[in-house]
C-alpha cells in the first residue's frame, strides 16, 4: 500500500475514457454505429418535415397561401405564445413542488417510503388521457366540483392548461430531481451544519448547488412534457381559441385538412425545442463537477 | 473541554452503549478501535448530527445534548475530508466565516494564518477536484479551525495516507494542538497514531468504551484481551510497511 | 503572480451566478404570465362543437361577432368526447355536435339540454369516380366482385355507423363486402375517391359537393336512406341563455344558412 487511491467521492465522475486512443474495437465500432442509427433517425424526422412544406409549396403555394393569412398566422402565434407562457409557468409550478418532493424522497427513510415512491411515479405510467378524464371527474362532482363554482373556475384555461401540464410532467421532475440528491453526498450537508449552517441553509449553500445539474434536467424533462401535453387537454380544457397550446391546434389543423398551418406549428415546436436544450448545454451549473 | 455521560444511542446496525468519558481543555484524545466499534458514531453523536437516546454531551461546561450541531463550536473534519467540490479552496476555507457572517477584517485576519500555518498558499485558487490526499486534509483541517472551535473531531484523518503524507499530517496536527491550543478528539484504528498525537487513548469496541488511558498504561496494563490485541497486533502489523 | 487573498476569497464560482440567474428569469416569466393572464370580460358564447364542422363554425362565429359583438369561443372535438365533456363539464352555453344522436343522448343521460334548433342535414349518397367507369347504379352495386368498396368505419365516424343501415334497410348485409377499405373520416372517403383508390364509397353529399370535378354522386333510394341531421342544442347551464339563443337564431337564420350553404351544408330538410 505505498500509493492509496484517492478516495473516492460519490458525485464525482473522473473523465477518462475506457479505450485509450483511436484504436477501434467491436464495442466502439458497434456502440459508435447505434449512435450513429439513432441521430440519422432523428434528423429523417425533421427532413421528412422541411422536405413535405417544400414540396407542398411548390405544388399548391399552400405556404405562401398561410403567410398571407393574418388569421392563420394570429392563430399560429397565439398557440405558440401560450404554449410557451403555460410551460413556463408550469416549469416554476413542477420545480416548486419537485425539490422538495425529492429532497424529502432522498433524505428521509420513513414507514411507506417505498409506497409513497410508487405513488410519485403514478402519472408517469398514465396515459395522459386518463389524467385528463381524472381531472374532469375530479372537477365534475363533489369538493372539486364545489371548488370550481366558489372559486368560479373555468377548466377551459390558463389554470387548466396548467394544471395537466403540471400532473403530466412533475413525476419526470422529482425522479431526477430525488436521483440528483442521493448523488450529494449527505456528510457534505453534515459538514455544512458543523460550520454554522442551520439545515435549511446547508441545503442552499451545499447540497442544491451540488444537484443543480440533475435540478436543470429534471427541468428540461419536465418543460419538454409540458409543451407536449395532447391527450390530458383534450379531456379537460379541449380546443377553445383561448386554450389552443402548439399540440391541440396541431390536431385542430391537421383535423380540418390544413397540413401545411400543422406542420407549421411543429417545425416551430422542434426549433424552439432544440433552441432551449443548447440554452440549457450552455447555462448547464452541473456540468464542471457532474 | 468535552463530557459525554453514559450516552447510548442506534443508528441502523450501529449503537453505542453507556459511553462516559471527558477530554480536557487542550487535551489530544484519541479513540481506537476496530472497525463498526461506533467510533464514527461517536463522532457524529458529539458533533450533533445524530441525536443520543439517553445520556448528556458537554462541550466548553455547556450542556449540548440537544443543540444543534451549528450552535456546538466543533471543527468537524469527516472520513475522506468532505470538501465541497463546488467551490474553490479559498472559498471552502471560509465556508464557516461567510455562513456565520463573521466581520470581514477579522475573517481575513483568521484565514491568513491558517494559510500560513498550514502552507495552503498556493492551493487557494484551486478546485478542490484534483488536490492529492494530503491536501485535501490540510483544506479540511483549516476549514474546521477557521471558525474557531472549542472542540476539534477528526475522523481518520491520515488513514488514507501514504506514509510520508501521513507523516506530514500528523506533524501539522502536532502544531495546530500547539498553536491553537484546541481540544482534540481523533478517531482512528491505527496505534501509530495515539503514539504520535495522543495524550491519553480510549478504545472502543462494540459500541462500548472499554478502556481510558495514556498509551504506556494501556499496553502495560490492559482490561481485556481484546486491548491487547488491538494495540498489539493491529498496530504492529501495519508498521511493517 | 497570485491574486491577493480577498480577491481570491470572494471570487465567485461563475456556476452559482449562472444558477441564481436561471432562478431569476424563471420567476420573472412565471410572474409575466401570471400579469398577463387576466383577460378583459368581454360577453361570449361557449360553444363545444364537433371538430367535423370547424370551417362553417369559425365563419359563424365570426359574422356573428361583427354582427352582435358578443365573441363565440368553439371548442371543437370528436363529437362523442365533446358529449363526454359536457356531461362532466357543463360549461358551455350550446351543444353543436356532428350529428342530432349526440344530443339526444347528452339529454337522456344527464338532461342537460333546454332546447334543440336545426342546422343542418346530410344526406347519405354515392360516390363515384367522374363518368362513372364501373358503371354503379345503386347499393347492390357495391358487392360486385369487381367494385372496390370503401366505407367510414362505424367507431370513428357518423357516416360510418350511417352506412351499415342503409345497406341493411336494402337487406344488404355490410359484412359481405369484400376488399373492403375503411376510413375513420369521411373526408378520407371522399379523397379515396377522387384519387381511384376505391370505386366508390357512401359518403355525404356536402362531402361529394366538394369533390364535384373529381367524382359523381348517385343517389340512395329515400326509403333506403338514413338522413344525418345536425341540431344545435341549449344547455340548461348556460350562464347567458339570451346571448346564446341569439347565436342559435343567427345560424337558423339567413345570414347562417347561407355561410353554412357555402360550406356545402343542406339548410333545408330534404
Amino acid at each position: 500500500m505505498r500509493e492509496p487511491p484517492v478516495p473516492h467521492r460519490p458525485g464525482k465522475t473522473e473523465h477518462i475514457h475506457p479505450v485509450a486512443g483511436r484504436r477501434a474495437n467491436v464495442l466502439s465500432v458497434a456502440s459508435l454505429s447505434v449512435l450513429a442509427l439513432f441521430v440519422l433517425i432523428i434528423l429523417w424526422l425533421v427532413a421528412a418535415d422541411v422536405a413535405y412544406l417544400v414540396t407542398g409549396q411548390i405544388r399548391t403555394g399552400a405556404v405562401a397561401k398561410m403567410l398571407a393569412d393574418p388569421r392563420a398566422m394570429r392563430e399560429i402565434a397565439r398557440a405558440i405564445w401560450l404554449s410557451v407562457s403555460s410551460s413556463l409557468l408550469t416549469l416554476v409550478l413542477v420545480m416548486l413542488f419537485a425539490v422538495p418532493t425529492g429532497y424529502a424522497l432522498s433524505r428521509y427513510r420513513f414507514r411507506g417510503h417505498a409506497l409513497l415512491e410508487v405513488i410519485v411515479d403514478v402519472p408517469i405510467v398514465l396515459p395522459p388521457t386518463v389524467i385528463g378524464l381524472s381531472l374532469l371527474a375530479v372537477f365534475g362532482l363533489g369538493p372539486g366540483s364545489w371548488l370550481k363554482q366558489s372559486l368560479h373556475l373555468s377548466l377551459s384555461s390558463m389554470t387548466g392548461i396548467v394544471l395537466c401540464q403540471f400532473l403530466v410532467s412533475v413525476s419526470y421532475c422529482i425522479r431526477a430531481v430525488k436521483a440528483s440528491f442521493d448523488s450529494v453526498d449527505v456528510r457534505l450537508e453534515q459538514v455544512a451544519m458543523s460550520l454554522g449552517c442551520p439545515p435549511w441553509k446547508a441545503f442552499w449553500q451545499v447540497t442544491l448547488p451540488l444537484a443543480s445539474g440533475g435540478l436543470v434536467a429534471g427541468g428540461v424533462i419536465a418543460w419538454a412534457r409540458a409543451m407536449g401535453v395532447f391527450g390530458a387537454l383534450m379531456m379537460l380544457v379541449g380546443t377553445g381559441p383561448r386554450v389552443r397550446v402548439m399540440p391541440t391546434a396541431m390536431w385542430l389543423e391537421l383535423n380540418s385538412g390544413n397540413i401545411v398551418q400543422s406542420l407549421t406549428i411543429a417545425m416551430t415546436a422542434l426549433v424552439m425545442a432544440g433552441a432551449a436544450l443548447a440554452v440549457v448545454h450552455w447555462l448547464a451549473p452541473g456540468r464542471k463537477w457532474a | 473541554m468535552l463530557r459525554i455521560e453514559q450516552i447510548c444511542l442506534g443508528a441502523g446496525d450501529f449503537r453505542l452503549r453507556d459511553v462516559t468519558f471527558e477530554v480536557a481543555a487542550e487535551e489530544y484524545f484519541v479513540v481506537m478501535g476496530p472497525t463498526g466499534s461506533g467510533k464514527t458514531l461517536l463522532l457524529k453523536a458529539v458533533c450533533g448530527l445524530i441525536r443520543v437516546a439517553s445520556g448528556r454531551v458537554a462541550i466548553g461546561g455547556a450542556d449540548v445534548t440537544n443543540l444543534e450541531p451549528r450552535f456546538r463550536r466543533v471543527g468537524y473534519v469527516p472520513q475522506d475530508s468532505g470538501l465541497f467540490p463546488h467551490l474553490s479552496v479559498a472559498r471552502n476555507i471560509t465556508f464557516g466565516l461567510r455562513v456565520t457572517g463573521i466581520r470581514h477584517a477579522e475573517a481575513m485576519a483568521r484565514v491568513a494564518a491558517l494559510v500560513e500555518i498550514l502552507g495552503l498558499g498556493s492551493l487557494l485558487e484551486r478546485s478542490t477536484l484534483n488536490l492529492s490526499g494530503g491536501e485535501r486534509q490540510k483544506v479540511a483541517l483549516a476549514r474546521a479551525l477557521a471558525i474557531q472551535p472549542a472542540l476539534l473531531l477528526l475522523d481518520e484523518p491520515v488513514s488514507a495516507l501514504d506514509e510520508p503524507t501521513r507523516r506530514e499530517i500528523c506533524h501539522l496536527l502536532r502544531r495546530v494542538k500547539s498553536q491553537f491550543g484546541v481540544s482534540t478528539l481523533h478517531v482512528c484504528h491505527n496505534r501509530r497514531e495515539a503514539r504520535d498525537l495522543a495524550d491519553r487513548v480510549g478504545v472502543m469496541s462494540g459500541g462500548r468504551l472499554v478502556q481510558v488511558g495514556t498509551l504506556e498504561e494501556l499496553v502495560d496494563r490492559p482490561a481485556d484481551p481484546l486491548v491487547r490485541r488491538l494495540l498489539m497486533l493491529e498496530g504492529e502489523g501495519q508498521e511493517e510497511v | 503572480m497570485r491574486a491577493p487573498l480577498e480577491v481570491v476569497i470572494i471570487r465567485n464560482p461563475i456556476s452559482q451566478i449562472r444558477t441564481q440567474l436561471v432562478l431569476a428569469l424563471l420567476l420573472v416569466a412565471a410572474g409575466l404570465v401570471g400579469c398577463g393572464g387576466a383577460k378583459p370580460a368581454k360577453k361570449t358564447v361557449r360553444a363545444y362543437v364537433g371538430a367535423g364542422m370547424r370551417r362553417a363554425v369559425d365563419e359563424l362565429a365570426e359574422a356573428f361577432e361583427a354582427e352582435t359583438g358578443i365573441a363565440v369561443e368553439a371548442d371543437y372535438g370528436g363529437s362523442g368526447i365533446m358529449e363526454t365533456r359536457a356531461q362532466m363539464d357543463p360549461a358551455a352555453d350550446v351543444f353543436l355536435p356532428g350529428d342530432v344522436h349526440y344530443v339526444d343522448d347528452l339529454h337522456a343521460k344527464a338532461g342537460l339540454i333546454e332546447e334543440k334548433t336545426d342546422i343542418a342535414w346530410f344526406v347519405p349518397v354515392i360516390l363515384v369516380a367522374k363518368g362513372n367507369p364501373k358503371g354503379i347504379r345503386g347499393l347492390g352495386d357495391l358487392f360486385r366482385d369487381d367494385v372496390k368498396a370503401g366505407l367510414g368505419d362505424p367507431k370513428a365516424c357518423q357516416v360510418g355507423r350511417i352506412s351499415g343501415k342503409i345497406l341493411a334497410n336494402s337487406g344488404l348485409d355490410r359484412a359481405n363486402l369484400k376488399g373492403l377499405k375503411e376510413a375513420d373520416t369521411v373526408e378520407k372517403l371522399g379523397a379515396w375517391v377522387a384519387m381511384k383508390n376505391v370505386d366508390a364509397s357512401i359518403v355525404w353529399d356536402a362531402t361529394a359537393a366538394s369533390y364535384a370535378d373529381a367524382a359523381e354522386v348517385i343517389e340512395i333510394p329515400k326509403d333506403a336512406n338514413v338522413i344525418s341531421h345536425v341540431v344545435v342544442g341549449l344547455m340548461t347551464t348556460s350562464r347567458d341563455k339570451a346571448a346564446a339563443r341569439r347565436f342559435i337564431a343567427f345560424m337558423a337564420g339567413e345570414k347562417g344558412k347561407s355561410i353554412l350553404a357555402a360550406n356545402g351544408y343542406r339548410t333545408e330538410a330534404p
